[in-house]
């Protein structure tokens, strides 16, 4: 605990949020919005909003999450949409539960709309400084947040603090054999937080990560490599983005060879990674290309992209070949790739290390479990991606908001949303590795669309508060034009191109090979009664003709996989019940003999709120269950 | 903290909001001549009624009332036994769910078949103990109950985790291995194809995709077929006697036992209900089935003991079709259609000239439940036949299936067989995932794994992938 001492000037705000990456921009928006003070403190304004690996956002899983933070007024979607240049749906040829947006951003153009929003927010100043530490009453028993010491004599009082440091803690880079204590490339780490979060009660590990070297533009030879071109009717990822028209910017491929692996292969001693320098655990699915060499040892091949960083700018991202290894290696091996022959690195790639805190140590409203009023978001947390980072923001500075208020955390059910796959998987699971989304985690993938996004987020969004009247109204056209073409195709005849004849509209969208535009498009009949219904529902809502065109989609897709997903919520119904039931964050898991001893341990470390938790964690029986609700229900009693 | 958990908590959860209608005999197995089916659940009421209604009369369930009802098979409509029926609406009930006892008198058997026609009309099988967790979640229990309960499922976890361990060292883990991981596989590459489709090339040729599942179909076909010897092992050979009225099959039942347990008399069809009792000989347990002499022109209560006979013998592993020497009816047909092997026995032989026994000697096993002539050797000859059914092959491949595992087996081949129609008819592949998964999770009921990030080491150890 940091004693207040006389000479301290402090400065009280409602809400604190450490860090201006995409959690603590969405934290400290969503806070601001919802009326709390808020502070921004961040070690550079300039640096908000800053994409310090990949220069793209959406993707699997991601795209979800991005449509889904949209929906419910968060900013990511609608700033990726202004600045993008180079946006795709990934996998068209696929199902509709995976396909999902992605789009390339310009860097310097986000962080400077980024740094724009916050900067005009009402109720949110930012504060340029470093957090030397967290300000706290109360001990082992109880600690309550009061606020964060800056660097000098300053302090800022708050009764919530919003942690985004990302890279930042205890951040140190390795390119080589050389070492640099920093967050990332030209930014200085956060030393004396960790200090405090130790003290606070929080355990900690190590996490690595890595980033590619990237290329001067003019240096490459683009005969020699593939071109990827962005989709010709480019989709938006927020609903409210009008009249979206992107110019947009081609990407290129090329693929690493046997030489290349050869460079790697003679070099590995002397990567941080391989020589045992860097401890922390790195994602398996981001490997670095010394991993891949390694690792993959058959694979004569891998794939480069590159994505160029902006309009403006002579940077190109060079996604594929993330690596710590040194820089005159880091050249040999560029310059060993079609295309890349007389490249121009114009930064070297690095890994970095850094402090997370294990997620199972907050709560599913992202609140720790040792400090109340503390709040934990993106990196941090072990998880890796902008979005991810993004989603855990909005969640983070929604949920200090409704504690501030006196109003319960938003709970975000699994079978409803990404974000709550995210908010789940992060307090029920122990994470060993950055953490990043994927459709596999989500139970009701086939649910979980971009295209009903409308549908799943509406009630939370009503409940959340940050659109405003007519957002909430244009969600809840785009959510009713959905329904009434489902309804009206459920009972509809449509061209049977197969027979000439007709058949129920239902049963032709059932069949594979058919899609609702082309069936549409087939019928004039059926395309004029839907235009009169969407029509009468969307007047006066500034929907699109994306809008209903995406509302249409949903409908079909809710057709074809109705008897799926309604097996699904019947797998899924028992865990609602369970969801229900809360447990005591104070039982003595250590004290019931009945319990299994994997389940008594894991219990006891992860601690978790509801009986539906319990069960999600590896290890836990149906006995365990049963032992625990029986040990609940005592407890209650014995309580009065 | 403790006040703040528990003010935030929800309303008690109520039968609608609970899960799915489990079943289950409810008394232990193996003991007394009671049984009780319990019926669990939100579709409880509505199962038992379709159970207990006969063509055009519609049975009329009132909370706690309890009445003697006659439960059919939901296929053929047949008898499955005379039982004492109590339905109880929620929250009035053991478990605070809408339940339906069913008090068979008729011992096991009517019991179990009764249980597979709730299971047949949707029911799951409940879980060890499951019965009881649903009566915790809806605040049933009293708190001395509940610790009870909650250390004896401590214990039974505990013995229940010993008995896994065993099942899962030997062949049965090895089979769920080799049926589990060409699928997990399977599914890891086709969803490294969804994940990173766009950044590798991960595509699975649809006929890799058939070969996959057909060898699954194969695997889980050849584990059911198993299933019965393996249940055999566990729960005894269950041998049935079957015969006209008054052939001596009760004497000969008692005789094997050595004691009196069924009722014995001069009358026909005394015996009317199915007796049912355990021996072990040679190492081997045998369930031996009395039931009521075949004849169609009884009573009421008479047929019933009859259709319950033709039930019995027709799940029975061996039949033992018992003629009665001294009335010269052994030639008869055997008067049943089933897979079991049938030995036919000759009863009464003390009754008997020697020259008629010599005559027979080839065609029946003679014995005498009064002087105790071929009693052992028909233990031996039973012995043999069960030998001969498949239960040493089941002992060698070490494959002991329960009811648990045989219903999720089958669960997991219908979700397979379905998939194998999908699958290469266009069907996307995230759906194929979707059944691929739900196939698996019925495996990890029976394994105990978890699968998603199991399945994600998967994706990753096995390709490259990831910018």
């Amino acid at each position: 605990m940091i004693e207040t001492q006389q000479d301290t000037m402090t400065t009280a705000f409602d809400i604190i949020v450490v860090g201006g990456g995409h959690a603590g921009v969405e934290a400290s928006l969503a806070a601001a919005r919802l009326g709390a003070r808020t502070a921004l403190v961040t070690h550079d304004r300039l640096e908000i909003g800053r994409m310090p690996c990949n220069p793209a956002i959406g993707g699997l899983g991601k795209g979800h999450l991005v449509k889904e933070i949209d929906a419910l007024g968060g900013e990511m979607g609608r700033a990726i949409d202004r600045v993008g240049i180079h946006f795709r749906i990934l996998n068209r040829s696929k199902g509709p539960a995976v396909q999902a947006p992605r789009a390339q951003a310009d860097k310097r153009a986000y962080q400077s709309l980024m740094c724009d929003v916050v900067s005009a927010q009402k109720d949110l100043e930012v504060i340029e400084a470093d957090v030397a530490g967290l300000l706290w009453e109360g001990g082992a028993g109880g600690r309550r947040v009061l606020g964060v010491a800056l660097d000098g004599a300053r302090e800022l009082g708050a009764a919530r603090v919003v942690l985004c440091t990302g890279t930042f803690l205890g951040g140190l880079m390795h390119v080589g054999d050389e070492r640099v204590s920093g967050g990332r490339e030209g930014a200085a780490a956060s030393l004396g937080l960790g200090a405090s979060l130790a003290a606070a009660g929080l355990t900690m590990v190590r996490l690595k990560t890595g980033t590619p070297p990237r290329l001067h533009r003019d240096s490459i030879d683009y005969d020699r490599v593939a071109r990827q071109q962005g989709d010709a009717e480019p989709a938006p990822f927020s609903f409210r983005t009008k009249d979206f028209d992107p110019d947009q910017i081609d990407c290129h491929v090329t693929h690493t060879n046997p030489r290349t692996h050869e460079i790697i292969g003679n070099n590995l001693a002397r990567s941080p990674l391989y020589g045992g320098v860097i401890e922390g655990t790195g994602p398996r699915y981001c490997p670095s290309i010394e991993d891949k060499v390694v690792r993959f040892a058959d694979k004569t091949r891998h794939f480069v992209f590159l994505e160029l960083e902006g309009r403006d700018t002579d940077e190109v991202y060079v996604n594929g070949l993330s690596t710590s290894l040194p820089r005159d290696v880091q050249e040999e091996m560029v310059h060993s790739i079609v295309g890349l022959e007389a490249a121009e690195l114009t930064r070297y790639g690095y890994a970095v290390e850094y402090d997370s805190v294990p997620s199972w140590q907050v709560e599913a409203s992202l609140e720790t479990k040792p400090m109340a009023g503390l709040y934990l978001a993106g990196q941090i947390l072990g998880t890796s991606g902008y979005e991810e980072a993004a989603a855990q923001g909005l969640a983070a500075g929604v949920n200090a908001a409704r504690g501030l208020m006196g109003a319960a955390p938003i709970v975000f059910p699994r079978e409803q949303s990404y974000m709550g796959v995210l908010l789940d998987d992060l307090v029920t699971k122990e994470i060993t590795e950055p953490y990043r989304m994927f459709t596999s985690r989500a139970e009701s993938r086939l649910y979980l669309r971009c295209d009903n996004v409308a549908e799943r987020m509406l009630p939370l969004a009503c409940e959340i508060g940050l659109l405003d009247t007519a957002e909430l109204a244009h969600l809840n056209a785009r959510n009713e034009v959905a329904r009434h073409t489902l309804t009206y195709l459920k009972s509809a005849r449509a061209i049977d191109e197969l027979t000439g004849g007709k058949a129920p509209a239902a049963d032709l969208l059932k069949r594979p090979e058919n899609d609702i535009q082309s069936l549409l498009h087939s019928d004039s009949f059926l395309r004029a009664e839907l235009d009169a219904i969407h029509a009468s529902i969307s007047s006066g809502t500034g929907l699109s003709a994306f809008d209903l065109r995406e509302a249409e989609s949903q409908a079909a897709h809710d057709i074809r996989y109705e008897g799926y997903i309604s097996r699904q919520n019947k797998m899924l119904r028992n865990r609602r019940h369970l969801d229900r039931l809360r447990l005591p964050s104070d039982l003595d898991y250590t004290s019931i003999s009945a319990l299994s001893n994997e389940a008594r341990e894991k219990l006891a470390d992860m601690r978790p709120s509801t009986l539906g938790q319990a069960s999600r964690i590896d290890g836990v029986r149906q006995s365990d269950l049963a032992v625990l609700s029986v040990t609940v229900k005592r407890l209650k009693k014995n309580d009065g | 903290m403790l006040r703040e958990a528990h003010d935030s908590e929800t309303t008690e959860t109520g039968p609608d909001t609970t899960p799915d209608t489990i079943a289950a005999v409810a008394t232990p197995e193996g003991e007394g001549g009671l049984a009780v089916v319990r019926l669990s659940g939100p579709r409880a009421l509505e199962f038992a009624t379709t159970l207990l209604s006969d063509e055009g009369k519609r049975a009329e369930l009132r909370s706690h009332q309890a009445f003697l009802g006659v439960p059919r098979c939901p296929r053929s409509r047949d008898e499955l036994d005379e039982a004492l029926v109590l339905p109880m609406v929620a929250p009035g009930s053991y478990t605070g769910e809408d339940t339906v006892e069913f008090y068979c008198h008729g011992g096991l058997l009517p019991a179990r078949l009764v249980t597979e026609a709730c299971l047949e009309l949707g029911a799951r099988p409940a879980g060890p103990g499951e019965f009881t967790r649903r009566a915790f979640l809806n605040g049933r229990l009293s708190l001395e109950q509940a610790e009870a309960v909650a250390d004896l499922i401590g214990a039974e976890n505990r013995l229940a985790a010993k008995g896994a361990l065993r099942q899962l060292r030997g062949g049965f883990k090895r089979r769920m291995t080799s049926l589990e991981k060409p699928l997990l596989e399977l599914l890891a590459k086709l969803e490294g194809g969804l994940e990173f489709g766009e950044e590798a090339e991960l595509a699975v040729p649809g006929e890799r995709i058939a070969a996959a599942l057909d060898d699954a179909l194969d695997r889980v076909d050849r584990l059911l077929a198993h299933a019965k010897a393996g249940r055999q092992l566990r729960e005894g050979v269950q041998v049935t006697f079957v015969g006209e009225p008054n052939a001596g099959k009760s004497s000969l039942f008692n005789a094997l036992l050595g004691e009196p347990r069924a009722l014995v008399d001069n009358e026909p069809g005394t015996t009317r209900d199915i007796v049912e009792a355990q021996i072990r000989h040679r190492g081997c347990t045998f369930s031996l089935h009395d039931t009521a002499g075949l004849r169609d022109d009884g009573g009421r209560v008479e047929a019933m003991g009859v259709a319950r006979a033709r039930d019995a013998a027709a799940a029975a592993d061996l039949v033992v079709q018992v003629v009665d020497l001294a009335s010269g009816a052994r030639d008869a047909d055997p008067p049943l259609e089933r897979e079991a092997s049938v030995l036919v026995v000759g009863a009464k032989a003390d009754l008997v000239t020697e020259a008629e026994l010599q005559r027979v000697a080839d065609s029946v096993f003679v014995t005498s439940a009064r002087d105790g002539r071929g009693v052992e050797a028909l233990k031996d000859a039973l012995h043999a036949a069960a030998a001969a059914e498949r239960l040493d092959a089941a002992a060698s491949l070490g494959v002991v299936l329960n009811r648990r595992h045989v219903h999720r087996l089958t669960a997991f081949r219908g979700n397979l067989q379905e998939l194998r129609a999908n699958a290469g008819t266009g069907t996307a592949q995230e759906v194929v995932c979707s059944m691929l998964h739900a196939a698996l999770c019925d495996l990890g009921e029976i394994t105990g794994r978890v699968f998603t990030e199991k399945l994600l080491g998967e994706i990753f150890g096995r390709f490259c992938v990831g910018k």
